[in-house]
Parts: structure tokens; C-alpha cells; sequence
């Protein structure tokens, strides 16, 4: 059994933030296009400088690869699909949410903004979301993307119940 | 465009496309899953994964592609879970919906997209592992690691089929 230094809690947690888990996963792994290389690219748009200095971005190559050009494609998909059905609808918020919580923009943004950054944080944790764990990996019966996949389900269903209530039906 | 560009741009309209068609990219359906009251979606990714499960095993007899597992950290994956599952469920979007969802016109998941680039920025950029929590656990895990499963781990040894991250040996 290797001994590991002390350390204090805040400085274990800040390590464990700082240590960057390779993946050697080749898959789809949207989230941490969206994330990583489009937080990259914004980046370096606004602030070329700072991209330049963070060992981040210059380690993970901030680049337009295939997986950027699915997730356009994802977007140029639905929008075909959606304009040739009519099924394209401008939205502003959500029937459910609006039914739930009133048609305030500014309230559905602010909790959009915060699930989204809990969700990634997750996603990242977890190494995928419910394309690369939840279709990609189950569908090769990975131990860990069935593991994630419960966890997704299981708890968005617990956070879903809690929010949105059940009174309704 | 190379060619990797534009494949990953054929299969992504292709994605869409079918998401799009099969109405799961909406926030309603989202929601509506984990409230247990529109199994549109439920229905939509396990038909997927059964006929895809099909395709992989051909592909993978076939040596056309290899297996390719994600790592399992047990502890990375049931807290990474747990918050994945939170978030999903409040923003009613996972990743690929929510940039479907805007090609369709329900241009809030944007408030979505722009959190989870929020998330993914800097200063949580690593993978929070259990063995990194967890001190007096870092040396089963490691072997845990090396085996790519946690299996092992609960078996207590190294067996051949059930120390791989694979469950598709068992069926096969």
C-alpha cells in the first residue's frame, strides 16, 4: 500500500480539481466539445493573450475537428428537419416550466445557466452524458456507462419530481 | 473540410436530423421522462441501443472497429452521475439536445449551452476521482484501474471475463 502525503481537506479538493484525467476514450464526447474547445475558442476570440499563456487550451489543441463539425451538424439536422414539418418553433420558455414557475425569461435562464453548469461539471466528472454513456457506451456494454446511465436516470428523476411536482396530472 | 470534418458533419445532420424526427430534443420530453409521464424518450434511446448493440457486435467480429470504454472510476461516476442527473433534470437539456433544440427554434437552451460552457471551463476542468478522495483506497483502485473494472473489486481477484470493463464478452 502506497502512503500518501497528508494533506489538508481544501487542498485534497483543490487537487482533485487540478488533476486532468485523460481520456483515451475516442468516442462522442459532445459535452466536452461544448465545453472545452467552444470555452477555447470563445476564449480566444476574446482574449487571444490569455489562451496563448494557459497550458490548458495549449495542451488540449483548441481546434475544429470532427466532433466541433457533429455538433454543427446536430444543429443544421434539427433545423432541416424541424423548417420541412413545421414542426420549427420559436420558444422563449418552456410550456412546462412556464406552467410550473410563470413565463419569466430572466428565472428560466438563471436556472438554465446554473443546471447546465452542475450538469457539465458532472458530465465531465462522470466522462459523458447521455450520448457517449447513455446510446455510445451502453450499446457496447460498458460496466461504466450503465453504472452513469442509472445515475442520470435515477437522479434526474428524484431532482425532476422535486421540482416540477407531481400535483399536476 | 477534410475528410474527418466532413464525416463528423454528415453524421451529425444525420443525428439531428433523426432526434429531431423522433421529438427528443424538446425540453417537454425531457422533463416529461424523468417526471415518469412521456416514455418518448425512454423508448427512443433503448430501440437505439438495441439496434446499435447489432451494428457493434457485426462491426466488432467483423475487425472493423474495437470496443472503446470509458474508464471507470466508481466514485467519478456515481457523484459525476448524480450531478449530471440534477442539472439534466433542471434544465430539462442534456448536451446534444440542448444545440438540437436550438436548431428547432427553442432558442432558451441557449441560456442551457452557455451554463454548460460555464461548466466546463477552467477551474473545474479536472476529473474528480474517488481515489483522490479517498486515500486508504488508491492502491485496490489502481488494480481496479489497471482492469478497467470494478468487478474485481468485488470479486476480490482478477478474473479473465468479469475483469474487463466489457460486459459484451459475457454475451458473445
Amino acid at each position: 500500500m502506497e502512503s500518501l502525503p497528508r494533506r489538508s481537506l481544501g487542498r485534497r479538493v483543490g487537487h482533485c480539481f487540478s488533476v486532468c484525467n485523460h481520456s483515451v476514450d475516442g468516442e462522442v464526447q459532445l459535452f466536452w466539445l461544448i465545453g472545452v474547445r467552444a470555452a477555447g475558442l470563445l476564449e480566444r476570440t476574446v482574449v487571444p493573450d490569455r489562451v496563448a499563456a494557459n497550458e490548458y487550451f495549449t495542451q488540449e489543441k483548441v481546434r475544429v475537428d470532427w466532433q466541433f463539425m457533429l455538433v454543427l451538424g446536430i444543429f443544421l439536422g434539427a433545423l432541416i428537419s424541424s423548417a420541412t414539418d413545421r414542426s420549427y418553433k420559436l420558444e422563449s420558455v418552456p410550456p412546462i416550466w412556464e406552467k410550473r414557475f410563470g413565463p419569466s425569461i430572466g428565472k428560466r435562464a438563471l436556472w438554465a445557466f446554473l443546471g447546465g453548469i452542475v450538469a457539465m461539471v458532472g458530465a465531465r466528472m462522470a466522462d459523458g452524458c447521455p450520448s457517449g454513456h447513455g446510446l455510445s457506451g451502453t450499446m457496447q456494454l460498458s460496466v461504466s456507462s450503465l453504472v452513469a446511465f442509472a445515475m442520470f436516470f435515477s437522479i434526474g428523476i428524484l431532482v425532476a419530481a422535486i421540482v416540477y411536482g407531481r400535483r399536476s396530472s | 473540410m477534410n475528410t474527418d470534418q466532413m464525416l463528423g458533419l454528415m453524421t451529425g445532420i444525420l443525428f439531428g436530423f433523426l432526434l429531431q424526427k423522433g421529438r427528443v430534443l424538446r425540453f417537454e420530453k425531457q422533463v416529461g421522462a424523468m417526471l415518469l409521464k412521456d416514455m418518448t424518450i425512454v423508448k427512443f434511446m433503448l430501440s437505439a441501443i438495441l439496434v446499435g448493440m447489432v451494428g457493434i457486435v457485426i462491426l466488432k467480429d467483423a475487425g472493423i472497429i474495437t470496443l472503446s470504454h470509458k474508464p471507470m472510476n466508481l466514485g467519478a461516476v456515481l457523484l459525476g452521475g448524480a450531478l449530471f442527473g440534477t442539472g439534466w433534470a433542471v434544465m430539462g437539456y442534456c448536451p446534444g439536445t440542448s444545440i438540437g433544440a436550438l436548431g428547432e427554434g427553442r432558442w432558451h437552451a441557449l441560456f442551457a449551452v452557455a451554463g454548460m460552457v460555464a461548466g466546463a471551463g477552467r477551474p473545474l476542468r479536472g476529473t474528480l476521482s474517488l481515489h483522490e478522495i479517498d486515500g486508504s483506497r488508491v492502491e485496490r483502485l489502481r488494480q481496479d484501474r489497471v482492469a478497467g473494472s470494478p468487478w474485481s473489486l468485488i470479486m476480490g481477484h482478477n478474473s479473465f471475463i468479469l475483469g474487463r470493463n466489457d460486459l459484451l464478452v459475457l454475451l458473445v
